[in-house]
């Protein structure tokens, strides 16, 4: 693999190639990731000019071998962006699906999406057609006249090429190969072509292709939405944040929108507000519901009888016309009355539905669900009359005119409703008297749910009748072809918004459940034809059969051989049958229950997580708390003083927790005595030193940590921010991304890049401390640390997800979120210092602190990449500085009158991206892990052993054999109890 | 087609496409925009300097058709434009970036949030909430209604109760937002 250049390299200085293939890669992941961080361009783009000139200044002297790997890398690249142009320019449609969502937003988008997805499906399917049935049967099959049913008979040959005999399917159209009977029952046709085995196998291809291709979308639909979980947690902040569709770009859309989203707000501000309300009229509510699913129920039992009436009314005719043998003229309302009542009523009857939905005053959404199935049902149940009622040779002529009806009367609609009314409330709107556009008629709106559902009982006919016409796919992709250029127009030209509000992202599977119920459905008729009906002996392919399904068996019988088949027989016979239905019974009840139990586990664990939210938020409120008390203007507190009230009052939240450790330090000397509990708040005099002022620092930027560094940080989740003295050539990006949400001191932002202003907070938490065998309580030491980075580096590298729970643990424990690179460092010299300036000494807890002996430490971080040195001359870019520790001691000195705890408010724009990001992943997988215990008791727990776990293994198990015990008590000190009162009802509330 | 070729040099158009989430079509078409906004001052040769020097008034890409209905046009344009009131070609195609399709939900948070932190001092506080509440709602809501839905927000997101939400805060919130990527999103 080495060329002669690498070789020589190689041999000279293995290593410096080594670490120089490191920093190639390293600028490759560079140029790789650039565009993914939050910088202006101009930093981007020289960040990347950077990286390439390192790139090409070096690369010469690797092997070349990696140089043709950049240059196929390039290539590759190039091809994927050249494929991404083509899939944006082959993608039918998109330009003009991508207009229309410009302008008005994505929910009426969803119905393009789905008629192109549809659309696709469909030219699947009449290829399917196309290509083993149509196309066969014309260019192999008898012509044309050879036989009787392949002919028009004599007596209608002078009609059949009227407009009226082809607007009834009848005559050329009948006697062609759109339909059914026109096929040929021959066994072979050509060189051995089975025609009628291929129309039934396309047939059942078809159904099995259509339920394929809606189950995926739906599965992959589903996991798209897996993220949205159901419960609304952040009804408000969504609304506020993400309601605003940013491709709005029309100023009726914008208008429409902004009414909505004021409508939406005060809909969720009176939801709020009456929640726990009861209702007054609960029982008239009920009564106005149950009464209107009668009408509703009365409403499709009218629209069944209807239609049967007037299928009878047909046959009637029928008879006479046979009486009469064609010379019957009924006229065209008699002849087209069915097709013409049952588009009425699937025209009308949704707007009856509509208005009787008012009365049962449900939530607009869950209204606009159950509008959409009861259209469906009624539509469906028009179908299912029709077929049923229908039942003769002629259905396959009946579908067919009702896809055309359709047609004609989705254009008629469209022409009259949208495109008529639209320029008549345009251009009459100056001479009317009142404001048309606003009252009565107005610009007509685009009903994405109603034509949806349009779509999907279209698709329910095509599926119901292709089995009988061949030809009716072709039809309907021609159908759906126009559908998508009128719509397009009309919705540009004619339409305005729908005012009505639902989010298309939500309700995009409810479309697909619709449509795969109507498949199933649809898939009945044809197959009880096929498997329980005598097909008609004089037409069609399967004539002379005994049932259709017979062609299929037939042909097994005499092609395969005997032994294929007897395992077939055997196969199909009941005994093999019934228990393999009962195997997939239990494997449904299986599934069933297991998919149950998940969901159990699910909400389990999203409790839980809300709990441990809660148990998390404790300490901050505490914190909060006394963070108030600082800022507390009657106080008269000055800085030192408010520092000192600060600390002690977050200290009160964990004296509990310090007093625990002591008495089970105590405890554990004298084992024995286990009657000595744990009470905390008893008067035990513990020997408790105020706090143990661990000095902090806060270190940034994610590459220029060493691993080992970066860790050790992310044990300790102690947090202090200090400004540090600028470094030349840092352009004055130091440190402070950090998002402490402790507390923030509005007087900090001017102060921050001024050397001389520290901003240090001391959390005598007790994660950092633990207590000595004198009862003293002691910082953790570097030791503490270390063993636990080396426990940890290993899984770092491997699954970065182990450090994400690392974090977690850290997060709930201390109620910060915080990213990977921050954090403090405790040295055992800080100990050190510590005792040598001041000794142990028993105080009082409100032993006043010393500042001036507590040294700091800060890790002072210049930026986020390494970047080459070399090139730092030219270019104005901040260059790669290792980490500088800084050892203080002299705190008071540098503390100035009034500084507060930390500088909250300084977190750099340049940071935030990824780190954090990776935060609320590791929240959410670390749910994952959690296992199922009751919240109340798992909650405290857990948080606990966290701690234990990622901070001070040694410490706390030196101290503490027992902790686990104290993590109750001490997690149950202080709380401010209102606040976590409120939570924990709104947790309680939850739709579990 | 001819005079498109020589706009960008193959370095620049290279660099673009590794900086932002477009195909160098998708720049060119952009740029074509961004010079119609102001054909007399943005030359057709950009292979100088230009594209980072040639500034253009934030008002003219704030009336641009794909942003004039934003509520939010004048602060995005100010997010993005680093001299006061005025972008670069480059600012240009960086905001279109951030707003693709194709861009992360990481990146679209971090601008998200810089939008509607109004003040820029890095955290949502009442007031940013409150101006971004009112440009949503155009004066629809009453103060009362107003106060209700901040106190409401902040419930929810203000993890720390210090009554304003840091970038985390946010973050946390839009991170489980369903619409958040289908909406923070324009096409050019």
């Amino acid at each position: 693999m080495y060329t002669v250049e690498g070789d020589v390299e190689g041999q000279e200085d293995g290593d410096e190639s080594y670490s120089l293939l490191d920093k190639i890669h390293d600028q490759k992941d560079i140029m790789e990731d650039v565009k993914n961080q939050p910088w202006p361009i101009t930093r981007k783009l020289q960040v990347l000019s950077l990286a390439r000139q390192f790139v090409e200044k070096h690369e010469g002297r690797l092997s070349r071998s990696q140089g043709y790997q950049r240059k196929g890398q390039q290539l590759l690249k190039q091809v994927k962006r050249w494929w991404n142009n083509l899939v944006y320019w082959m993608t039918p449609w998109e330009m003009r699906i991508k207009r229309i969502e410009s302008h008005f937003g994505s929910v009426v988008t969803s119905y393009f999406i789905f008629l192109r997805w549809l659309l696709w499906i469909n030219v699947w399917l009449t290829l399917m057609q196309l290509c083993f049935v149509i196309m066969p049967e014309m260019l192999v099959g008898d012509s044309y006249g050879t036989t009787e049913r392949k002919t028009i008979p004599e007596d209608e040959k002078y009609t059949a090429y009227d407009l009226k005999t082809i607007w009834d399917a009848e005559g050329v159209m009948r006697y062609s190969l759109l339909f059914y009977g026109y096929y040929g029952n021959a066994e072979f046709i050509g060189n051995g072509y089975r025609l009628p085995l291929a129309y039934l196998l396309t047939s059942l291809a078809s159904f099995a292709y259509s339920f394929i291709v809606v189950l995926k979308k739906m599965a992959s639909n589903s996991r798209q939405s897996r993220m949205s979980n159901k419960d609304e947690q952040f009804t408000f902040s969504w609304k506020l944040f993400t309601d605003w569709d940013f491709m709005v770009g029309n100023s009726e859309t914008a208008t429409t929108k902004h009414a909505s989203i004021v409508t939406t707000f005060k809909e969720a501000i009176i939801e709020e507000q009456e929640k726990g309300k009861q209702e007054g009229n609960k029982y008239l509510q009920l009564f106005l519901r149950i009464l209107a699913n009668v009408i509703i129920v009365m409403l499709l039992a009218v629209s069944t009888y209807v239609i049967q009436l007037f299928v009878n009314n047909s046959r009637e005719l029928e008879k006479k016309q046979l009486e009469h043998k064609g010379d019957y003229d009924a006229g065209f309302w008699a002849e087209n009355e069915l097709t013409i009542i049952m588009t009425l009523i699937s025209t009308l009857f949704p707007n009856v539905l509509d208005l009787i939905s008012l009365m049962e005053k449900y939530h607009p959404r869950t209204s606009l669900r159950l509008q959409l199935a009861r259209i469906f049902v009624l539509n469906f149940l028009n179908l299912y009359t029709l077929f049923i009622a229908l039942y003769n040779k002629q259905k396959d002529l009946e579908v067919f005119k009702l896809t055309i009806m359709d047609l004609i009367f989705m254009l008629g609609q469209i022409v009259l409703i949208d495109v008529l009314r639209s320029y008549f409330v345009k251009y009459c709107n100056s001479i009317c008297c009142w404001d048309l556009q606003k009252k009565f008629p107005e610009y007509p709106d685009f009903k994405t749910a109603e034509n949806l559902l349009h779509l999907i009982n279209n698709q329910g006919v095509i599926w119901l009748g292709s089995f009988f016409s061949p030809g009716l796919s072709v039809l309907n992709l021609l159908k759906l072809l126009l559908m998508m250029y009128v719509r397009c127009w009309t919705v540009m030209v004619c339409n305005v918004p729908q005012d009505r509000i639902f989010r298309a992202s939500r309700s995009n599977n409810f479309y697909f459940a619709l449509l795969l119920v109507m498949l199933f459905l649809c898939m009945l008729p044809p197959l009880f034809a096929i498997v329980g009906i005598e097909p008609s002996p004089s037409c069609g392919p399967f004539s002379g059969l005994e049932k259709i399904f017979h062609v299929l068996t037939n042909t097994m019988e005499t092609q395969l051989p005997e032994s294929i088949n007897s395992v077939l027989n055997y196969a199909a016979s009941p005994g093999v049958i019934v228990p393999i239905f009962m195997l997939l019974g239990m494997t449904i009840y299986y599934l069933v229950s297991i998919g149950r139990s998940l969901r159990d586990a699910n909400n389990e664990l999203r409790m839980m997580l809300e709990y441990e939210r809660t148990e998390g938020r404790k300490k901050v409120y505490a914190m909060a708390d006394a963070k108030r008390d600082l800022e507390n203007p009657d106080g008269k507190s000055t800085g030192k003083k408010g520092d000192q009230k600060f600390v002690s009052a977050a200290s009160s939240v964990l004296k509990a927790n310090h007093m625990a450790r002591v008495i089970t330090a105590a405890g554990a000397g004298r084992k024995n005595n286990t009657a000595a509990r744990p009470v905390v708040g008893q008067k035990v005099a513990p020997p408790v030193q105020p706090k143990p002022y661990v000095p902090v620092a806060v270190v940034h930027g994610k590459r220029t940590l060493k691993r080992s560094e970066a860790d050790a940080i992310n044990k300790v989740p102690y947090y202090e921010k200090r400004s540090g003295p600028e470094i030349p050539g840092t352009n004055g990006q130091i440190t402070s991304s950090i998002e402490t949400e402790l507390s923030s001191n509005d007087d900090d932002e001017g102060s921050i890049s001024s050397p001389s202003s520290v901003h240090s907070a001391y959390f005598p938490d007790d994660p950092a401390a633990f207590v000595d065998d004198t009862g003293h309580l002691m910082p953790v030491t570097e030791d503490d640390v270390l063993l636990e980075i080396d426990d940890n580096d290993d899984h770092a590298e491997e699954n970065p997800r182990s450090r994400d729970f690392q974090n977690v643990d850290e997060e709930e424990e201390s109620g910060y979120s915080e990213t990977s690179a921050t954090a403090v460092i405790p040295l055992e010299m800080i100990k050190q210092r510590q005792h040598a300036a001041r000794p142990p000494v028993r105080s009082k807890p409100s032993r006043k602190i010393q500042p001036a002996t507590i040294p700091r430490i800060t890790v002072i971080d210049c930026g986020e990449d390494i970047l080459p040195e070399e090139n730092l001359n030219d270019l104005h870019v901040e260059p790669y500085v290792e980490p500088q520790v800084i050892v203080e001691n002299e705190y008071a000195k540098n503390l100035p009158e009034g500084a507060m705890i930390s500088d909250r408010k300084t977190s750099s724009k340049s940071k935030t991206g990824k780190a954090e990001l990776h935060e609320v992943r590791a929240e959410e997988s670390e749910m994952v892990t959690s296992n199922l215990a009751p919240p109340s008791a798992l909650g405290n727990r857990k948080s606990f052993e966290g701690i234990g776990r990622s901070v001070y293994p040694k410490a706390a198990h030196k101290a503490n054999p027992d902790n686990n015990k104290i993590g109750f008590k001490t997690q149950d000190c202080d709380p401010p109890k209102e606040r976590f009162a409120s939570v924990l009802a709104r947790f309680k509330n939850m739709d579990v | 087609m001819g005079n498109k070729v020589s706009t960008f040099t193959a370095e620049q158009l290279e660099a673009y496409e590794d900086c932002t989430f477009f195909t160098s079509k998708e720049i060119l078409r952009i740029f074509a925009r961004y010079q119609a906004l102001a054909p007399d001052k943005v030359p057709y040769d950009m292979t100088g300097k230009e594209a980072h020097t040639v500034r253009i008034d934030n008002a003219l890409v704030a009336a641009m058709p794909e942003l004039k209905e934003n509520p939010f046009r004048d602060r995005i344009c100010e997010v993005f434009s680093e001299a006061d009131g005025q972008m670069t070609f480059e600012e240009f195609l960086d905001m279109f970036s951030v707003f693709s399709e194709s861009a992360p939900r990481d990146i679209k948070a971090v601008y998200a949030f810089k939008i509607y932190d109004w003040d820029g001092d890095n955290h949502l506080n009442k007031s940013d909430l409150e101006k971004t509440l009112l440009k949503l709602t155009k004066d629809g809501l009453t103060a009362e209604e107003i106060a209700f839905v901040i106190d409401k927000v902040l419930e929810e997101a203000d993890l720390d109760d210090d009554g304003m939400l840091s970038y985390i805060e946010f973050e946390h919130v839009i991170s489980r937002a369903p619409d958040f990527l289908n909406t923070f999103h324009i096409r050019i």
